[in-house]
């Protein structure tokens, strides 16, 4: 096992109870300091695979390491170093944007650096004065701020984040997707990622996974993929991949 | 047209819900189980009332008491039998009357009769206590009697005679004799704290299920589940959340309680006499119990706040969204607070098996109510056993459930479909 790789999936199967296969061998894998885009189409088990090597899912057949550890037998170990965005992010309505804040990063963080980690997560989530409201208030753009400014800001060595920019606005979007990267350069932090945004995936990603039915399709960087499916941009490599 | 499409949304979503109908299906059967043994129960328990046989111990020998007592078995269809001893009386029949020596002087003198009546209780229940009707109505009947008697010795009206006749009445609960009155504030009490903490319980069961069920709607939980702080932990903050909630509430519920009693109250002295009638009963219980018991008590209230709590989160962690979290705890909670109300007509038998009350948890309160009113602290402590290992197995499904994807995505009770 090389140390050098931060993100190891192989063979990756994941019966949901129901029958339905979440993903059906997947492979990929992520180097420490990359930053890797999953892209695919709806239901093709992108979530399925992020919530597995976040120790959310347990997988049914195959083998993942995540850092070195592995997601079923050392969760712990795995939790302690990364930092997951789930697809639909929410915060507990009655509780203020600040508190959520502070009540995350307080299981990473306690005294200096919880508050240090707490300034670090009010300036990237940006809400100004909305950031002492009741987040019952908030729009849906707002709570995708809040909760990627408490992943950010607990400074993981690996970032899992399902689709960070959807349903923000374009500058927000572009806001976060050079904290993202800026995360990534300073603290040498990996990144693996999923999006339906092409241009984003182009943008970010050093490395691109297509995934289909459960299984890796093709993977690249964005200008490798362009040349093999002789495409001009990434959305004709996405739509070629898993069309034909 | 819109406004009927609206409301066949707002219930066919519900009755969709295979938990909605799963709830249904408990409280139908557990009602109609219940309704059977109530019934069952109340039938008995008249029927003893009105049919029974009455043991009659007779101390006085004179002329006049026998006649009064011949009488009187004819006016009750001859269901008064004689008997030697009341310990043989209460071995055959529910209720014995003793009459005592000197009745027919004292009938003749015209002053005040006693009776002595003494009911088996074999049960802690309402139905049972419907016996010391039989002792009251032997009572009865003796009473006009001897007016009667008294108006023809004297060759006056009956109306003319006034007597009382006072009955007085013991239980005897496994060959011990208690004062009835005493055991019933007794069992009153205890009934009022079994209905406090059930009320407790099932709160706690509510706010625990809806702790969970409303984290991931909120869409918080995913995020908080890969934190890396333990999942037991997790779990044992929402328990101690939930049960503090419930505390409030329960305390809000009797303060408000007390506070009407005293509003309405007309009189001061009155209030303050039912207030000292409470304070003594409780009392009471805790003369009765002992230090001892007392804990045990407590130690009941522990462990029902753990079991509610905990079972109100795998309700939750197993439901995907409050509403169903609702609709599964709602009848888990109505089953178990349902089954302490019925105890009251079905009765708890006074014997060693209640000891397996404790096992529902939320019975263990009455469990050693029997187990002191029998005298046998075996019973309690078999109980609190039982209480203990099924909280303690539940707490480890809870954690088993918080470590798995279970909590995640729920369980499908749908079959597995094949290919
Ligand atoms: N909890 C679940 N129970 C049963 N099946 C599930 C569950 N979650 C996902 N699936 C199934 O697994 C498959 C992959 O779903 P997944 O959510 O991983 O897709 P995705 O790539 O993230 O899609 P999207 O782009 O829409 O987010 C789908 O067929 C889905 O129906
Ligand atoms: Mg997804």
């Amino acid at each position: 096992m090389s140390s050098s790789i931060a993100v190891d999936v192989r063979d990756l199967v994941k019966v949901y109870p129901g029958g339905v296969r979440g993903v059906d061998g997947l492979s990929f894998g992520v180097a420490v300091g990359e930053i890797y885009g999953l892209v695919g189409p709806n239901g093709s088990g992108k979530t399925t695979a992020l919530r597995i090597i976040a120790t959310l899912l347990k997988p049914s057949g195959g083998y993942v390491r995540v850092l070195g550890f592995d997601p079923v037998t050392e969760a712990t170990r795995v939790r302690e170093v990364i930092a997951y965005l789930p697809e639909e992010a929410g915060a507990y309505r009655d509780l203020t944007g600040l508190d959520f804040i502070r009540f995350f990063l307080r299981a990473r963080f306690s005294g200096r650096r919880l508050e240090e980690a707490v300034e670090e997560a009010v300036r990237i989530a940006d809400l100004g004065s909305d950031i002492r409201r009741p987040v019952r208030g908030y729009s849906k753009g707002m709570k995708r701020l809040l909760a990627l400014s408490v992943v950010l800001a607990s400074r993981p060595r690996l970032l899992v984040l399902d689709e960070p920019t959807s349903g923000l606005d374009v500058e927000r979007s572009l806001r976060v997707r050079n904290l993202v990267r800026e995360h990534a350069r300073s603290y040498g932090a990996t990144v693996l990622l999923s999006s339906h945004n092409m241009l984003e995936v182009e943008y970010l990603c050093d490395r691109v996974g297509i995934i289909y039915r459960g299984r890796l399709v093709a993977e690249g960087t964005p200008g490798e993929l362009r040349a093999r499916y002789s495409a001009r941009n990434l959305e004709e490599v996405f739509l070629r991949a898993v069309g034909g | 047209m819109v406004f009927a499409s609206l409301v066949k949304k707002e219930v066919m979503v519900v009755l969709k819900s295979p938990a909605f109908i799963v709830g249904v299906v408990i409280l139908v059967v557990y009602f109609s189980i219940l309704g059977r043994a109530i019934g069952v129960a109340t039938e008995q328990a008249t029927r003893e009332v009105v049919g029974s046989y009455v043991g009659v111990v007779s101390e006085d020998a004179g002329y006049v008491t026998c006649r009064l007592l011949q009488l009187a078995n004819t006016t009750l269809s001859g269901r008064l039998i004689k008997v030697p001893t009341v310990e043989e009386g209460l071995g055959r029949f529910p209720a014995v009357v003793v009459v005592p020596r000197g009745f027919g002087d004292s009938l003749l003198r015209n002053s005040t009769l006693y009776l002595y009546g003494y009911v088996r209780l074999d049960s802690v229940s309402l139905a049972q206590s419907a016996r010391v009707q039989l002792v009251n109505s032997v009572a009865r009947v003796l009473e006009e009697l001897s007016r009667a008697l008294l108006a023809a010795e004297k060759g006056v009206n009956v109306s003319d005679i006034l007597r009382t006749l006072v009955p007085r009445v013991e239980a005897r609960v496994g060959g011990k004799v208690v004062d009835f009155n005493a055991l019933t504030s007794l069992l009153l009490s205890v009934m009022m704290f079994v209905y406090m903490v059930g009320l407790l319980g099932v709160l706690t069961l509510m706010y625990s299920s809806q702790s969970v069920a409303t984290e991931k709607e909120e869409k918080a939980f995913e995020m908080l589940l890969t934190l890396p702080i333990s999942r037991t932990a997790i779990a044992v903050a929402k328990v101690v959340g939930a049960a503090v909630l419930s505390l409030i509430m329960v305390v809000a519920y009797f303060a408000g309680l007390s506070f009407i009693l005293v509003s309405i109250g007309t009189s001061e002295s009155a209030v303050e006499g039912q207030r000292v009638a409470a304070a003594a009963s409780l009392w009471n219980l805790v003369q009765f119990l002992g230090g001892e018991g007392v804990a045990l008590l407590a130690l009941s209230l522990g462990l029902m706040l753990v079991f509610s709590g905990s079972l109100g989160l795998l309700v939750g962690a197993l439901s995907s969204d409050t509403r169903v979290a609702g609709a599964m705890a709602g009848p888990v909670g109505v089953v178990l607070f349902a089954g302490l109300l019925a105890s009251q007509f079905t009765g708890i038998p006074l014997s060693p098996l209640s000891s397996l009350l404790g096992a529902s948890v939320y019975g263990l309160p009455l469990a050693i109510l029997v187990s002191y009113v029998l005298g046998d602290i075996t019973i309690a402590l078999q109980a609190t056993g039982l209480a203990t290992a099924v909280t303690v197995l539940t707490v480890l499904a809870v954690i088993g459930v918080f470590d798995s994807e279970r909590i995640l995505i729920g369980v499908s009770l749908r079959r597995r479909r094949p290919g």
